[in-house]
């Protein structure tokens, strides 16, 4: 089996594809389990980096934090030199300046750390549902029950307030139309 | 009760119960590739069964819906596998396909690891058997209702227009579903100990719909990037009929003009003739990516009266909105798009003249 190349599947995976590509697409996806878990692993990954950027402090001022960061660099390469310069300073001064380094190092990757958005698994106390790739469940922490999508159909999901996940295909062996939901109570 | 108790290959077992008065009646079961199998500390257990079921009772069965509860391993969710858009005589049979996944911890459980019931038959006359938890009879009668809305708008198309008119419904169907926007989502109720992204509330835009029971008066929610969440809904009754039932589909439009179904909001709430009543969702939807909302719509999808007939938007509403692209069809269009995508127009004009 042929498969499509990454740059499609990573359109496909943020919805930038046009309607015919996406069909051929989806196509192959209903099919190609390999294919289906690099679209999954793109969204995850695409929606890991778009929480990351919406928690960063609404006042968050990049001008600062960028002319923080020259500073810093400016600094270091200052630092760097006094140390590099050999035989010109004594022992003593060296580790001061070494000590200097350090605390610079600290405060500045202890910022970093601190301002950096860390992506926040969300903990299953409660049930939740969702869709997958591979069909529609509800995740508690203990474990998950799901009802599988078919492999070949194309599948609609729907989406309840109350807090219920349909998915609705035509059984392409009988022809009949399955309507498969999970519910969290 | 009647019982099947069934292995599955694992060593696990999956119970079938039907009452012993039920209208239906197991056949057999088909388990296919159902396996176990170890996945770190869990032990995942996919079961794979097609039950064949009988209509044991008088009257022609439009729909059914079985619970499926595994209740050591999610006890606060259930699932169910519905078909509606039957029409099995008394005597027939007809399968009922369960796909499903545990992911569960590999200490071993006493008892059945997942029971399957029965939540109720519908009727062509409407009538109802079953327990009705999940109140099945309601999903199962709206359906029924577009069933007969979109069958009779195909033969209308096909004495007006002919074979070739009902072809081109038919592409035309195919074609919406196949644009159909979709966007992942993930819902949780209040209290989940998740961040919450800080949103901004935004007002709803109704679809005003005269013929509609039930009028959206106004409406909003808290949006952020990826959610949306705490939406609150005023309406009124204007119709002269107590209403004990609604759903407003909740559409969302992002800053490309890009619109998507984000989910419907139900409520179950008596209203009088002329009463307006606040409804409230204490769910969270998350989506699958970053949406930048700038706008919301709403539109009356559903209304049930106290004497349990429904009103259903009709077609000519959901097209000259361009909500059948979004929405998606009714499982009785599902249905007989499939039947001439598989097997023709002459097959599909024969169904049609089934009813």
């Amino acid at each position: 089996m042929s498969h499509p190349q990454a740059n499609l599947l990573a359109l496909f995976a943020g919805g930038e594809l046009p309607w015919w590509m996406r069909w051929r697409l989806r196509r192959h996806l209903g099919v190609c389990q390999t294919c289906r878990r690099e679209v999954e692993g793109y969204r995850r990954a695409a929606a890991w980096f778009r929480q990351a950027a919406a928690e960063l402090p609404a006042d968050f001022d990049w001008e600062r934090a960028a002319a923080e960061m020259r500073a810093n660099i400016q600094l270091g390469l200052e630092a760097g030199e006094c140390v590099s310069a050999p035989g010109r300073a004594p022992a003593a001064l060296r580790w001061r300046v070494a000590a200097a380094l350090a605390s610079i190092a600290v405060v500045v990757v202890g910022g970093w750390w601190l301002h950096m958005p860390h992506p926040k698994a969300p903990r299953p106390e409660a049930p939740l549902v969702e869709s997958t790739s591979d069909g529609i469940q509800v995740r508690e922490s203990e474990g998950s029950l799901a009802l599988l999508n078919p492999r070949a159909a194309p599948v609609m999901v729907f989406a309840s307030a109350e807090g219920a996940m349909t998915a609705r295909f035509v059984d392409e062996e009988t022809g009949l139309v399955t309507v498969n939901n999970v519910y969290v109570e | 009760m009647v019982a099947a108790c069934l292995a599955t290959a694992a060593g696990q077992t999956l119970r079938v119960d039907f009452p012993a008065e039920s209208p239906v009646t197991v056949v057999s079961a088909d388990w296919g590739a159902s396996e176990a199998s170890p996945r770190g500390g869990a032990l995942v257990v996919d079961l794979h069964t097609t039950l064949r079921l009988r209509n044991s009772g008088a009257a022609a069965i439009r729909g059914v819906t079985l619970v499926v509860l595994a209740q050591e391993v999610t006890p606060g969710g259930k699932a169910s596998v519905s078909v509606p858009s039957l029409n099995v005589a008394p005597g027939e049979t007809f399968p009922v396909r369960i796909d499903l996944r545990l992911l569960r911890p590999l200490q071993a459980t006493a008892g059945p690891l997942v029971r399957v019931e029965l939540d109720g038959v519908l009727f062509d006359d409407l009538t109802f058997y079953g327990p009705d938890r999940l109140n099945s009879r309601r999903t199962m009668t709206a359906w029924e209702i577009e069933a007969r809305r979109d069958r009779r708008y195909f033969k209308s198309v096909l004495a007006a227009r002919g074979p070739e008119g009902l072809r081109q419904e038919m592409l035309a169907s195919l074609a919406r579903q196949a644009d159909r926007p979709s966007l992942d989502v993930q819902i949780s109720r209040r209290g989940r100990a998740t961040a919450l992204a800080a949103g901004r509330r935004l007002e709803f835009a109704f679809l005003r719909w005269p013929d509609a029971p039930v009028e959206p008066l106004s409406g909003a929610a808290l949006v952020a990037p990826q959610e949306a969440r705490d939406a609150v809904l005023d309406v009124r009754n204007r119709s002269g009929r107590l209403v004990r039932y609604f759903e407003i589909g909740w559409i969302l439009q992002d800053r490309f003009g890009r619109e998507y179904l984000a989910g419907s909001v139900p409520a179950e709430i008596l209203l009088r003739p002329g009463e307006t009543a606040q409804v409230s969702t204490d769910t969270t939807l998350r989506f699958s990516r970053a949406v930048p909302v700038e706008a919301m719509k709403g539109f009356v999808s559903r209304v049930e009266f106290d004497n349990g007939e429904f009103w259903v938007p009709s077609r000519e509403r959901l097209a000259g909105d361009r909500l059948d692209r979004l929405i998606g069809p009714s499982p009785e269009e599902q249905r007989l798009v499939n039947l001439y995508r598989k097997k023709g127009l002459e097959a599909l004009i024969d169904e049609l003249n089934r009813f």
